[in-house]
């Protein structure tokens, strides 16, 4: 029972103490209030009447050497408050955790929207901070196969605006600077050929097209058609040609005639054994 | 010399009237030819033994007409004695034979040669002959046959 009794006794003492501590807090406020008020014309006479005297004295030599000394103090006790920081934060700060001290009680977010940052990328020399930065040793060790893989080429391009670049292109002069030769000359056509589809393209071509855009003229004028037809000539053997033909024209001709005779003749044998009343099934024979 | 051998139903069976008409005419115009060549030479001879003028002959023997008889009767006699055709005869595939399908001798040939120019109508009877056979066929015991190959 004692504890139980002290146990409440310990948890009432503070109460009592803070409440007894307020009341006479709040009596000492009351009172003050009272006397401020009681004073209050008292210390309004008093001030009127040293501004009534001292306002002649204000301009005089005495109050200027007391501004002058008043400065000088000011100034010592300025340089001694200084010292006396330096010395309070040089033993204070290394027992203190700043970052921890600053972000638990430093409305970051606040201050940072009332940061005018344009004003201060305005003041920074962006050329001085450049030459500063060791631009290589950053671009070692960049990962620019990470990089790459993460960056969505198809939306890029698809921001393009592809026809404007090719306008801002002077295509005559990037056609002046290649060396359509040495190009030429690395090209594997062979390969290329092979994996050409010339069916399909082929069969994309309008052959009338590309037949109506031909310069016959042109092509003609350009060949040597005596020298062709020269030559076409000497490979052929005409002569033989033409006894070859004549030769299996009149072989023709006479076996037709030998084969109409051949029929004339039984034509005409069948038409006598008729007339004689012989029998038309005898063939000739020799005896 | 003997026939060369063809086909047994080629080699003996006889030509017919139509065949060997044609045969005829062509020999007739070869004969024509011949003897226009004839003609031709001769005056080409005489040319050139006399060049200031030029005439036709005009006394060839026994006259042109005779002379081209007797061409017709030496160019049949040669063709059949030597290779049993003319030339109309191997232009209709003909061939003169004995009747054992043996080439002509030459006797046989002149005067099978002789009856077809001076007796040409001798060859209709092989139109109404059963073996095909003229009347030249008949005395000088002779055949046209087919040989065409």
């Amino acid at each position: 029972m004692g504890g139980q009794t002290g146990r409440a006794g310990g948890d009432t003492g503070p109460d009592t103490v803070e409440t007894v501590v307020a009341v006479l807090l709040g009596t000492g406020v009351a009172a003050w209030r009272l006397v401020d008020w009681a004073a209050t014309p008292a210390r309004s006479a008093a001030t009127a009447l040293l501004s009534a005297v001292a306002g002649p004295v204000a301009t005089g030599p005495a109050a200027e050497r007391g501004r002058a000394l008043r400065a000088q103090l000011t100034t010592v006790a300025v340089a001694a408050l200084q010292r006396t920081a330096r010395q309070v934060l040089d033993a204070v700060l290394p027992g203190l955790d700043i970052t921890e001290l600053v972000l638990s009680h430093v409305d970051l977010d606040r201050i940072a929207a009332e940061l005018d940052l344009d004003a201060a990328v305005a003041r920074v020399d962006l050329d001085a901070a450049v030459a500063r930065v060791d631009l290589d040793a950053i671009a070692n060790r960049l990962d620019l196969d990470a990089v790459v893989a993460r960056v969505d080429l198809d939306a890029v391009v698809a921001r393009v605006d592809l026809a404007a670049i090719v306008d801002r292109i002077d295509v005559e002069a990037v056609a002046a600077r290649l060396d359509l030769d040495r190009l030429a000359a690395d090209l594997d056509l062979q390969a290329i050929v092979a994996r050409l589809d010339l069916d399909a393209v082929a069969a994309r071509l309008d052959a009338d097209l590309v037949v109506a855009r031909v310069d016959l003229d042109a092509i003609v004028r350009r060949i040597d058609l005596v020298a062709i037809a020269q030559s076409v000539i000497d490979a052929i053997d005409l002569p033989e040609i033409v006894r070859e033909s004549t030769g299996a024209l009149s072989s023709d001709a006479v076996r037709s005639v030998r084969a109409e005779g051949r029929r004339a003749d039984d034509r005409v044998a069948g038409l006598v054994d008729r007339l004689l009343r012989r029998s038309p099934d005898r063939a000739p024979v020799l005896p | 010399m003997t026939i060369r051998p063809g086909p047994a139903s080629q080699a003996h069976t006889p030509a017919g009237i139509v065949t060997r008409m044609l045969a005829a005419i062509i020999d007739f115009v070869v004969v024509m030819v011949l003897t226009g060549g004839v003609v031709v030479a001769v005056a080409a001879c005489l040319f050139l033994v006399n060049p200031a003028s030029f005439t036709w002959p005009r006394g060839l023997p026994f006259g042109t007409s005779v002379s081209g008889l007797a061409i017709a009767v030496g160019y049949l006699t040669v063709g059949w004695a030597v290779s049993g055709q003319t030339v109309g005869g191997a232009v209709l595939g003909l061939r003169v034979v004995t009747r054992d399908g043996c080439r002509l001798g030459w006797w046989r040939a002149g005067l099978r040669a002789v009856l077809c120019v001076f007796v040409p109508l001798g060859l209709f009877w092989s139109a109404v002959s059963v073996s095909r056979r003229s009347v030249q066929d008949l005395l000088v015991r002779s055949a046209v046959v087919y040989d065409a190959h």
